[in-house]
């Protein structure tokens, strides 16, 4: 059962103000022990000592809480105050759990107002309640630590009864002390209390009003009031003035004066007048306001590391869309937008170090305000060989034989780490040379806390063995050491494999970086490592007995990998940029000449034939050129492709049998580009049904001197013309003495057709002629020449 | 009422085709007995067969064209002589 034991110590705090006269226009501080008529009542003890009122409550466990008690009744008349009094009394609360919720209250035993709660312990350094009693007594104005003012309506507070401060306990788990010292009393003839905007308040547009409370005191008349705003720096931006009037509380309004978005500072100096004299008052404090854009949040880390790749960010509310530039150590970044958030990321520079300053320039419409400087600590980081200092082992180098896996021990005649924490844009160095052979080298890093990334190029070697280079990225090494084996291949076991690496276009490539790998027991290990000179040549000491992966890598470049035995010679390897912007060849065709073989279009059936894709350049660089060749039905006959530069002449024997066609798919490829063609023979299949096997037969058959029509000469050229001249004067003939011809032009083109199947049969005499073009054809031409002549003549006509 | 002319024409159109369609089936039957023709003869040895087994030869291979230019003829001689064209 939980009980609710009050622990308190009532003092009635009897405020007698004796003389007004001496509270006159000016602030001072009294002795609370003059002001504060102080009794005890109780179990509760009360000391006065140093000007301080303390109450010591009686600690009882899960409930506490204590009271200052006023007597409200036994208080000056306020009405007739020619000030306004100001309270402010500082207080601690101490004891009890320091962890919870507290509050301050006023009560007079029956209601209570709750005037200040904290989610934090009211403890130490304490703070100060800032009560203003207006001369209605209806409200009394508090402000914790100079923070918003809360209005309190004691009007609900019984008359007659003691009303007083409490401090509570909100888990009632605990036992407090309220410690009230240094209470200052201030009076006024005016009291100037500004109430909108807010202090530190964002204001996104100009439609809004700076307004205040003007409080006279008695026997003052109000006069005037006027709003002064001022630039950080403290110059006045502008001021703005109206007149009053009454003798009582009024409420004064101004149009809002700033047309800059910026911060500014802003307060309100009110008059009165009384017997001639008179009396102003500005507000204690001037507030703080931002115009044109709210800053919503801001992100960052307050403390990095060199190298670091650091984001800050700022959300932002504005009237337009500013621009918003980032000043980081008096430089200016340009920001990405996301909507309202705004964000830019910095490799933070490998040799800044302590304090560095930024903030956000935003500029609306022309008009610029830089926002709060914050600051960011920047640590510096160091990565080298462990000492009594740097001793957090990051990196552990030990050496074996690659053969027969013994460890040995090893020098390092150079080696330089490039290290960084974030993108590696931002980065430092170490350099470290020990030529004395050890089992291991241990590097460490600081600070012990953060991952790093190593380029490393570390040259080393052992008496017997050939010097080798590591050069492999370590990524993400932690403060978890890595153990890095690093190969040795002693002089006896290895050969020099040198690699020249080019372009597309034949130009040796520097700067390729290159890594040899093999499978050692079950791990692929990388065996040989480093870059391409300016000849775009690397060689490597590897050993041939062992199936090597051999990576080729540039920026802008595809990977090539190639799986190779390390041989004691040189080997190309092209690289074919894949970038956009490399300029492209886009004539794929010049200077490249191609012939196929045979010529012919048709070929026989079942016979053997030799198929010649023969390629040549002039100009451009071939990275392979082949051809394959496949039946109409797509079965592939057989392929032959090369590899050389300039061409190659590709031959590929196949026979004609089982199909329609045959179709050769040649193709050569030029920077990454493959310029495909095809090629096709129609295969003559002779059915033995058909005029083609009738014609192709008679044909045959006067080859082989049909009745004897080759002659004795063999070439039958007699003989074939005598029966071509009677074909050709039989049927003109005995078509024009039947039908008649009327017409140049059909007699001709009867001549062509006949002379046309004259000669696909084989008939026309083909006498040795000194041209390359055989007699029937040639004498088709003609008489189809004169033909067309002849119909155009008579079209003409 | 159809007239005598249209009832012409659809009984040479149907005539027509039915010498082709029987000239094809034909054609099927022909083609072995060519083969065994042209085997026999030993055609395709051209260069040990006598000029008349070679002109044999050339008319056995002119058999199937010209059965085909036949029946091309009647059908198409069928239709054009029905029409008076």
């Amino acid at each position: 059962m939980k009980k609710m034991f009050i622990i308190a110590v009532c003092i009635t705090l009897f405020i007698s103000f004796t003389s007004a006269s001496i509270l006159d226009n000016f602030d001072t501080t009294l002795d609370t022990t003059n002001l504060w008529g102080v009794s005890t009542s109780g179990i509760h003890t009360l000391s006065t000592s140093g000007g301080q009122l303390t109450i010591f409550p009686t600690p009882i466990a899960g409930q506490g809480y204590i009271n200052i008690t006023a007597n409200k009744t036994l208080a000056p008349n306020f009405n007739s105050f020619s000030e306004i009094h100001t309270l402010i009394d500082s207080f601690l609360v101490s004891g009890g759990d320091l962890t919870g919720t507290y509050y301050l209250y006023l009560t007079d035993n029956t209601n209570k107002i709750i005037i200040y709660q904290s989610s934090t312990p009211l403890s130490s350094p304490g703070k100060n309640i800032t009560e203003k009693i207006y001369p209605n007594l209806n409200k009394v104005n508090y402000s914790i630590n100079g923070g918003s003012e809360t209005e309190v309506d004691i009007s609900s507070l019984s008359d007659g009864s003691s009303w007083y401060y409490g401090v509570g306990d909100i888990e009632s788990d605990a036992n407090v002390q309220l410690i009230l010292n240094n209470i200052t009393y201030t009076s006024k003839k005016i009291l100037t209390l500004l109430d909108n905007p807010d202090d530190i308040y964002y204001q996104l547009n100009d439609g809004f009003l700076f307004n205040a409370s003007i409080t006279p005191a008695s026997g003052i008349t109000l006069s005037n009031a006027t709003l002064n705003i001022y630039n950080l720096n403290g110059s006045l931006y502008s001021t703005n003035f109206t007149t009053l009037s009454g003798t009582s509380e009024t409420y004064v309004n101004f149009n809002n004066t700033i047309h800059h978005i910026g911060s500014y500072l802003w307060n309100i100096n009110a008059c009165g007048t009384s017997g001639g004299t008179t009396y102003c008052n500005t507000a204690d404090a001037s507030r703080t306001i931002i115009f044109g854009y709210k800053i919503n949040s801001q992100t960052y880390n307050s403390s990095t590391y060199q190298t670091s790749f650091e984001t800050f960010t700022l959300n932002l509310s504005s009237l337009i869309t500013p621009t918003i530039l980032l000043n980081y150590d008096g430089v200016q970044y340009q920001t990405t937008r996301n909507a309202d958030t705004y964000s830019r990321s910095l490799d933070i520079n490998s040799s800044a170090t302590g304090s560095k300053n930024f903030f956000w320039e935003i500029t609306i419409n022309d008009s610029s305000s830089n926002t709060t400087a914050l600051s960011q600590t920047i640590n510096p980081i160091n990565f080298v060989l462990c000492n009594s200092t740097i001793n957090t082992s990051y990196l552990n180098l030990t050496f074996q034989d690659e053969i027969n896996l013994t460890s040995i021990n090893a020098s390092i005649p150079s080696a330089i780490f490039t290290y960084w924490i974030g993108s590696g844009n931002s980065n430092k160095t170490y350099n470290y040379i020990n030529n004395v052979e050890n089992s291991t080298f241990q590097f460490c890093f600081t600070p012990n806390n953060r991952s790093i990334n190593i380029n490393p190029y570390i040259q080393y070697t052992s008496l017997g063995y050939q010097q080798r280079i590591f050069t492999t990225k370590l990524s993400q090494l932690s403060s978890s050491i890595y153990n890095k084996v690093l190969y040795l291949l002693s002089n006896a076991d290895g050969v020099f494999q040198t690699y020249i690496v080019y372009s597309g276009s034949g130009t040796a490539l520097s700067g390729v970086e290159v890594n040899a790998t093999r499978v050692i027991g079950s791990n692929n290990v990388v065996v040989g490592s480093g870059t391409t000179d300016d000849f775009g040549s690397i060689t490597m000491w590897l050993s041939p007995n062992f199936l090597h992966t051999v990576t080729f890598f540039k920026e802008g470049y595809p990977i090539k990998i190639k799986d190779t035995f390390p041989t004691q010679g040189t080997t190309n390897v092209f690289l074919i940029s894949n970038e956009s912007n490399v300029e492209p060849t886009t004539d794929y065709t010049q200077g490249v000449f191609i012939n196929i073989l045979p010529t012919s279009a048709y070929l026989d059936n079942g016979t053997s034939y030799n198929f010649v894709y023969n390629i040549s350049t002039n100009y451009q660089v071939f990275q392979e050129v082949g051809f394959n060749l496949t039946y109409s039905n797509g079965s592939l006959i057989g392929s032959n492709s090369s590899t050389k530069g300039v061409g190659d002449y590709l031959t590929l024997d196949a026979n004609t049998s089982n199909s329609s066609r045959i179709y050769m798919n040649y193709y050569y490829t030029i920077n990454g580009t493959t310029i495909t063609h095809q090629r096709y023979w129609i295969i003559n299949i002779i059915t033995g049904y058909g005029l083609t096997h009738f014609f192709s037969s008679l044909s045959n058959d006067i080859n082989f001197n049909l009745y004897g029509i080759l002659g004795s000469d063999g070439t039958g050229n007699f003989s074939k013309a005598f029966i071509s001249m009677m074909i050709l004067i039989l049927i003109t003939g005995i078509l024009g003495y039947k039908y008649g011809f009327n017409s140049e032009p059909l007699v001709m083109g009867v001549l062509f057709g006949l002379v046309l199947f004259l000669n696909s049969v084989n008939l026309l005499p083909s006498p040795d002629l000194p041209m390359k073009v055989s007699f029937g054809d040639f004498l088709a031409y003609i008489i189809g020449l004169i033909a067309l002549a002849s119909i155009i003549r008579e079209e003409i006509r | 009422m159809k007239s005598k002319e249209g009832q012409t024409l659809a009984l040479s159109l149907l005539t027509s085709l039915f010498v082709l369609i029987a000239g094809v089936i034909m054609l099927n039957f022909l083609l072995p007995e060519i083969d065994i023709f042209r085997t026999s003869l030993s055609c395709s040895d051209v260069s040990s067969i006598s000029n008349g087994t070679k002109v044999l030869c050339l008319i056995s291979d002119a058999t199937i064209p010209y059965w085909i230019v036949l029946v091309f003829s009647l059908v198409v001689g069928g239709i054009t002589s029905r029409l008076r064209i």
